[in-house]
């Protein structure tokens, strides 16, 4: 029997209204999107530059280290042809926008720069970034739809290692050319047109911590007895944090505990006190973002700051935010806005771009650095294998790539080795006197830098 | 590399677990509040109490006064923002399930306004000696912290004495009780949800003014929140502030001791675990509202 519902005029108004809510609603989450840069789902930004531009005469202000001023020669003039293509997606809303910002004006300025030196072949070159809201699963359909319904030119990958990984199969699918930025499992990076433009070798694990040790003797003067590894369960982070223990053997250091904790930890009072138990000498963080500055406020709440901490890939504002306190924290990078990278017309130009846009969108922190740079970066390689190719196929510019090397904005890069990867250029970079640079190797440290160990605020031993 | 904590930790991990657990529980107090008595379960809450924490950072770096001062813009205003989004639902009596949607886009709308106006950047404050501790013995107490589970207490204090000694309490306790038996009483349900509404948001200010004194943060920062605020509400008991306020505590020192016997990435499992476990015991919650 079938029993009829009575419906009220007023829960009717009022469904219609609640729908009509979630639907106004969502139109203006999207425009709200679209004004902050962050189009959820949609298509956030295209850039045409057609125009023959000459920058010059202008200096860097920002930064003492970068002293001469920039003179970019125009090498050709972009005509009316049909736009080049390059599609990818990056997170412009939800967790990892706090990153894809610092990306997304790297890439401006390096498609600019494209289009003012003759962009590819001739034709001008344009982005199509759709924003993948920080969600892997939005990944591989947002590819796919670049790919084939889009049909866009080529690709470059997104941002952070676990989208970069969610749309290599996707590239291999298709056989498409798949430059990325910022991927941390050189391993697994298995696809034969696959490159990173973050020369952290394939043997990463062993190689960084490696080169942090050889930094503490040799910079420093002086080893850690004692260290413990703290890493998150972010894959990456996991990865080098795994190799550390291996490597400290080596150096004749004891490590005293591998803590684990879960991505998205914001609470780590109880991991400082394990470390103030401890007692290590040396912290080492298998970390990126937030993390290392959180611990660094819970240790100092604690009462304990050891001789030396090091991290990843922290977020350096976050880090400089702390005042004192950030001082002498240790991380990786691959370029920092000072000599000897600042010795590259190229790599002046994309620091003075980079931190005008940085400062004209509000950031906090806006220097140029590794985030940006690797990302530059990629669309450098991405220049000289179609130019040196002479070719839009995806796998001209692959086979281009493998067989030759490549002036990037933090040296020169080849892509000879297991899975398409060179030999390491990530380096030791530390923050001192309220700004991070680069403090080993000597050939890429900010000239009469040194590596601060052990650090005055060391406290609770 | 076995490492066996001594009592000390043990004790230590007790007291910050403590501390911290206030401070979820300080959080869920607006959560449940809207949640128990007004039916309303709002997601919004967790990006207005980012919108909280920028008005601290603006009215620290940009004003340079502490951030207790930023409290006199943003419970004033959150209160009338709780009060019109109360309007709203009673206007077209929301129920539960459309308010988790309407609010969850209300979520987005807000987090990306913050985006827009504070760009997706990491912001810190700095925030003196709330960012410090003071020692006992070698046990530290973390000051920010500790003024956060003082502050969670007074609220708890004042919404009981408005709960058993006010004319607005009885009338809110009967709203919760039934609606309708309420209402046919003389209980002004419209009225006495826009109180509720505007409070429930005062909370929500509270409890973000202490995100920028705690973390740096980004506008989805309100994220790391939503699973251990929900577990609080629903642990805690659908409205009751008090035993929002002890569900806090109890998963604060769960996962802290967690940290310290077995493992940091234990403590979120070890956490839900207990609170799979009480549920089944007590499927109402810890205490009634």
């Amino acid at each position: 029997m079938l029993v009829q519902k009575k419906i009220t005029r007023r829960r009717a108004i009022s469904s219609a209204v609640a729908a009509g809510a979630v639907v106004g609603v969502g139109i203006l989450a999207g425009v709200g999107g679209y004004f902050a840069g962050a189009s959820t789902g949609g298509r956030v930004e295209t850039i045409i530059q057609k125009e023959t531009v000459t920058v010059g005469g202008q200096t860097v202000t920002v930064t003492n280290t970068v002293t001469q001023p920039t003179t970019v020669t125009v090498t050709g003039t972009v005509g009316p042809a049909k736009p080049v293509v390059i599609g990818y997606t990056l997170p412009m809303t939800g967790i990892f926008s706090a990153t894809g910002i610092l990306h997304d004006i790297a890439d401006r300025v390096a498609i600019k720069r494209i289009n003012d030196t003759g962009g590819f072949l001739g034709r001008p070159v344009e982005r199509l970034v759709y924003d993948d809201r920080s969600d892997i699963s939005q990944i591989p359909p947002l590819y796919e739809r670049l790919i084939t319904q889009d049909k866009v030119d080529l690709i470059v990958g997104p941002y952070a290692t676990p989208f970069i990984a969610a749309a290599m199969p996707v590239a291999e699918k298709y056989r498409k050319l798949y430059i990325f930025d910022s991927y941390t499992l050189p391993k697994r990076a298995t696809y034969e047109f696959a490159f990173s433009s973050w020369a952290t070798g394939y043997n990463t694990d062993i190689e960084w911590p490696t080169l942090l040790f050889e930094a503490l003797q040799n910079s420093a003067g002086k080893l850690p007895k004692t260290l413990v590894v703290v890493h998150s369960t972010h894959p990456g982070a996991a990865f080098v944090a795994s190799g550390v223990p291996q490597v400290a053997e080596k150096f004749g250091i004891e490590v005293l505990d591998v803590i684990k904790y879960e991505l998205g930890t914001t609470d780590f009072l109880p991991i400082a006190t394990r470390l103030k138990e401890l007692k290590p000498e040396f912290v080492f963080q298998g970390a990126l973002g937030l993390d290392e500055s959180n611990l660094r406020t819970a240790l100092d709440k604690a009462g304990f700051i050891p001789y030396g901490h090091s991290s990843l890939w922290p977020s350096v504002g976050a880090m400089l935010g702390l005042g004192a306190l950030g001082d002498g924290l240790i991380s990786q990078s691959v370029f920092e806005a000072h000599i000897p990278f600042t010795h590259d017309a190229e790599a002046r130009y994309f620091v003075e771009n980079y931190q005008k846009l940085a400062r004209e969108v509000g950031l906090a922190y806006w220097k140029a650095d590794t985030q940006g740079g690797t990302s530059y970066a990629m669309f450098q390689i991405l220049r000289e294998g179609v130019r040196g190719s002479n070719s839009l196929n995806d796998e001209d510019i692959a086979n281009w790539l493998k067989k030759n090397k490549v002036d990037t904005i933090f040296g020169e890069l080849t892509f000879d080795g297991p899975n398409n990867y060179g030999p390491m250029k990530t380096w030791i970079a530390q923050i001192q006197k309220g700004e991070q640079i680069i403090v080993w190797p000597p050939d890429y440290a900010k000239p009469g830098s040194r590596l601060q160990y052990p650090s005055p605020l060391a406290k609770g031993y | 590399m076995s490492w066996m904590p001594s009592t000390t930790a043990i004790m230590q991990s007790l007291l910050t677990g403590t501390l911290i657990g206030g401070y979820y529980g300080l959080f869920a107090l607006g959560f449940t509040l809207s949640w128990g008595i007004l039916d309303i379960i709002n997601m919004s809450y967790f990006p207005f109490a980012v919108l909280a924490a920028y008005i601290t950072y603006t009215t620290i770096t940009i004003l340079g006064f502490d951030p207790f001062f930023s409290l006199i813009f943003s419970i004033p205003s959150f209160f009338i923002m709780g009060v019109l989004m109360q309007i709203f639902f009673n206007r077209f009596k929301i129920d539960i399930f459309r308010s988790l949607i309407i609010t969850f886009a209300l979520f987005i709308v807000v987090e990306n306004t913050l985006s827009y106006i504070w760009t997706a950047d990491v912001r810190r404050a700095p925030v003196g000696f709330l960012g410090g501790s003071f020692f006992i013995d070698t046990i530290y107490i973390p000051i920010g912290e500790l003024i956060a589970f003082f502050v969670g207490i007074l609220i708890v204090l004042g919404n009981l004495i408005i709960l058993r000694r006010t004319k607005l309490g009885l009338a809110l306790r009967a709203v919760a009780e039934n609606r309708e038996a309420s209402a046919m009483w003389g209980v002004n349900y419209s009225r006495t949800a826009l109180i509720v509404g505007g409070l429930s948001m005062c909370y929500v200010a509270i409890a973000g003014m202490f995100i920028a004194v705690f973390y740096p943060f980004t506008p989805t920062q309100g994220h790391v929140f939503i699973g251990r605020i929900f577990a609080v509400t629903i642990f805690g008991g659908l409205g009751s502030v008090t035993g929002a306020f002890i569900a806090g505590i109890i998963l604060g020192v769960a996962e802290s001791v967690a940290a310290i016997l077995f493992s940091p990435s234990w403590s979120p499992l070890v956490a839900f675990l207990l609170l799979m476990v009480i549920l089944v015991v007590k499927p109402t919650g810890l205490t009634q509202r």
